[in-house]
């Protein structure tokens, strides 16, 4: 039985959002998407719902989704840090050449206040963020 | 259209694009509550342009960093914001926001009133002028 399957779950109009494990919210798109303002808040409630204050980690899976992310949500997901938001890491899951390029602009231009990396695979990517979070 | 409750107050659709956030209690504004302001707001709008009046209304109500970032991020172009109102009736509050103003630096229009009156007049010259444009 995977138990991941009975986590706490929230279903966005693009993503789920999972707790996968204490700590670890993972973030799945569900659909191709431009991700605007009311998507990103949508996510953020669900993420702070899941986590409760507590440190924790976000994976965002693309699932081989074509999304894109608007300069808002951009800038309101690169204020969250280990600080106030408790965010300790953030670990994105690409596919595609777009996923790519839409993840490393994040990176690059929106400068997120919390460390964040790309992954190709669920496991690097789940291996780095109990790093980050052991770090807290 | 029914307020909407928040930890400190309320969020109204006050007259047509106008939507009015007003302060029922003293408290600070952490990163959940500015998620759940933000939220009402983009519910109460529908999609369409508006203007946001925060009234203060006598209440203590100090901000984290954070919750004056994210209020900062959010534009005109992308979050259909035409102009923010800001009433408060205390030094505090006023020293408050003239530090959002002038150091977050948010990409909408935000001024500072004294009064309900003077700040809802401003605004309907806001809505105006952008249908004007």
């Amino acid at each position: 039985m995977n138990p991941s399957l009975h986590s706490p779950t929230i279903c966005t109009r693009i993503a789920d959002i999972r707790l996968e494990a204490e700590g670890l919210v993972l973030i799945t798109f569900t659909q191709d998407a431009e991700l605007d303002e009311a998507c990103a808040i949508e996510i953020l409630s669900a993420i702070l719902t899941l986590t409760l204050g507590k440190p924790h980690c976000l994976l965002y899976d693309f699932n081989q989704k074509s999304v894109l992310l608007s300069n808002i949500a951009k800038r309101l997901a690169s204020r969250r840090g280990p600080d106030e938001s408790k965010l300790m890491g953030r670990a994105f899951l690409t596919y595609t050449l777009q996923n790519d390029l839409e993840a490393g602009h994040f990176i690059h231009h929106a400068k997120p206040v919390c460390e964040t990396q790309i992954f190709r695979t669920h496991s690097a990517a789940v291996d780095w963020l109990k790093t980050r979070l052991l770090s807290r | 259209m029914k307020p909407i409750p928040f930890d400190l107050g309320e969020v109204i659709l006050a007259e047509p694009g106008i939507v009015c956030v007003t302060l029922l209690k003293d408290g600070e504004v952490d990163e959940q509550m500015i998620v759940t302001l933000i939220k009402a707001t983009i519910q109460l709008s529908a999609g369409k342009p508006y203007v946001i009046l925060l009234d203060f209304n006598g209440k203590n109500v100090p901000s984290t960093n954070l919750a004056k970032q994210l209020v900062a991020a959010r534009s005109e172009h992308e979050s259909h914001i035409l102009g923010r109102a800001i009433v408060s009736q205390n030094l505090q509050n006023t020293i408050e926001i003239n530090y959002f103003i002038q150091h977050y630096k948010p990409s909408v229009e935000t001024r500072l009133f004294k009064n309900k009156a003077t700040a809802m007049e401003w605004l309907k010259l806001v809505i105006l002028s952008q249908k004007t444009n």
